[in-house]
């Protein structure tokens, strides 16, 4: 089967063989995709620079069961693919997606959530509300989305209660620290579900939520992105010390 | 007909080389058994003694057979300056282009879906050199790539505390590239990078 130019994003790229690129590709219709770039390294190829994670293409291939062919790759006309440091969270949102995502399963909403997040990071926006807003809509496309209006009696949230909100289950009352459960204040409960998390305290808070959810889906897997953020948080620690 | 078994040994063995596939690896196995039993033989020597004795670099990473390389060694480079690449092949590629300080050799860049992270790019190591060395300025001449950008300033995070001079290679239209032919990211960089006309 032939796919003809369709909306796609390089998730990793991998060297193949003499000059071959071996690609990890999230299309809007056929989700994750191994694709083979033959030649994709050599110096004339102009593919190279289109083939980066990041940048949105349109990519024609040849699909097979295990691993599709290239055929062409052209520029699709958005801002500037996201750069500096805002590179690493392109590394965590792409670690999440190859890990949480099986090949073969279509999430255009996905697709269209992870097209947000990557506009948003080659723009001036938040990168921490950024990324807290793709894990919230990541968790709804693969079926795991938050209970943040109700508790699990199906009372309202309130704004100045605090809540366990535990894994499988959803937020209850905060009495006492539990397993497997993250102490959230309803006021970070209620803007993640409208999707405002603006705020330091909710930002913190809705952070330790995400990781306890993406740590369960991930069943114990590490995130080497994950290490990128600390070691370089280590480094600024030290040098804060140092003063 | 099966082939004898030290035959099809050496035959996959020869695939490991890049580019070589099957029918290569068969052509060059005849070849070599037909006409060049001395060159076979003085080629699995020199393999044999290279596996053996190379290693890498106590300061740089790039490949060694002593504990320090030549280029560590040498009393003709500029001490204050050092370039960080991603492979031993861009450090001869720098060599050609007329570099003349030292290198640090990262042997591939940040990517965390293949588990390289900073510990597997020896940057630990780069700071330990950072810290001891009088250098003056540190050149990140890793590739455009988005894996090479990111490691690029990763680099530059972690080593502000230093307080050296840290720069980029700059990247833009190729040396006899018309504009028109160049993709708009790479005429965006050019752009941004734009310096004044030398008078
Ligand atoms: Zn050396």
């Amino acid at each position: 089967m032939r796919v003809a130019l369709h909306p796609c994003y390089i998730l990793h790229n991998r060297a193949y063989r003499e000059t071959s690129l071996l690609l990890d590709v999230f299309s809007r219709q056929h989700g994750r995709v191994g694709l083979i770039a033959k030649g994709g390294r050599t110096q004339k190829n102009h593919k190279r620079a289109l083939l980066q994670p990041g940048r949105r293409v349109n990519i024609s291939w040849t699909a097979r069961r295990e691993l599709g062919a290239l055929i062409s790759v052209e520029p699709c006309q958005t801002d500037a693919p996201p750069g500096g440091g805002r590179l690493l969270s392109v590394f965590y949102i792409n670690e999440l997606l190859v890990k949480l995502l099986h090949k073969h399963e279509a999430h255009p909403e996905l697709f269209d959530v992870y097209d947000e997040a990557i506009t948003g990071l080659s723009g001036g926006a938040s990168e921490q509300v950024i990324l807290r807003l793709f894990e919230k809509r990541l968790l709804e496309a693969l079926g795991y989305g938050l209970a943040l209006d109700s508790d699990v009696e199906g009372n309202p949230i309130k704004p100045n209660e605090d809540y366990n909100y535990r894994i499988e289950q959803g937020p209850v009352l905060y009495e006492t620290p539990l397993e497997n459960s993250v102490r959230v204040s309803g006021q970070t409960l209620l803007a993640l579900s409208k999707e405002n998390p603006g705020k330091d305290r909710v930002l913190n808070e809705a952070k330790q939520l995400m990781r306890m959810m993406i740590g369960h889906l991930l069943g114990g897997r590490p995130l080497v992105s994950r290490e990128l953020y600390k070691y370089i948080l280590s480094t600024h620690t030290e040098k804060a010390g140092r003063k | 007909m099966s082939e004898s078994s030290r035959l099809s040994t050496l035959i996959q063995a020869l695939c490991c080389l890049p580019g070589i596939g099957k029918k290569s690896a068969q052509r060059i196995t005849y070849h070599l058994l037909q006409r060049d039993r001395a060159g076979a033989k003085y080629l699995s020597t020199a393999l044999d003694e290279a596996m053996d004795n190379i290693g890498s670099c106590r300061r740089c990473r790039n490949f060694s057979e002593a504990d320090l390389c030549d280029l560590c060694l040498s009393h003709k480079r500029d001490k204050s300056l050092l370039c960080i690449v991603e492979s031993p092949a861009d450090v001869y590629a720098m060599e050609e282009a007329g570099f003349n300080g030292r290198y640090f050799v990262l042997m591939g860049h940040l990517s965390p879906l293949d588990g390289i992270g900073p510990r597997e790019l020896g940057l630990d190591k780069l700071e330990e050199y950072l810290a001891d060395g009088d250098l003056s300025e540190l050149i990140l001449a890793t590739n455009s790539t988005m894996e090479g950008e990111a490691t690029a300033h990763f680099i530059n995070d972690i080593v502000q505390k230093y307080q050296i001079r840290v720069t980029r290679i700059a990247h833009g239209v190729p040396l006899g590239g018309e504009l028109e032919y160049i993709d708009s990211n790479t005429l965006s960089h050019a752009l941004a990078g734009r310096r004044e006309i030398i008078k």
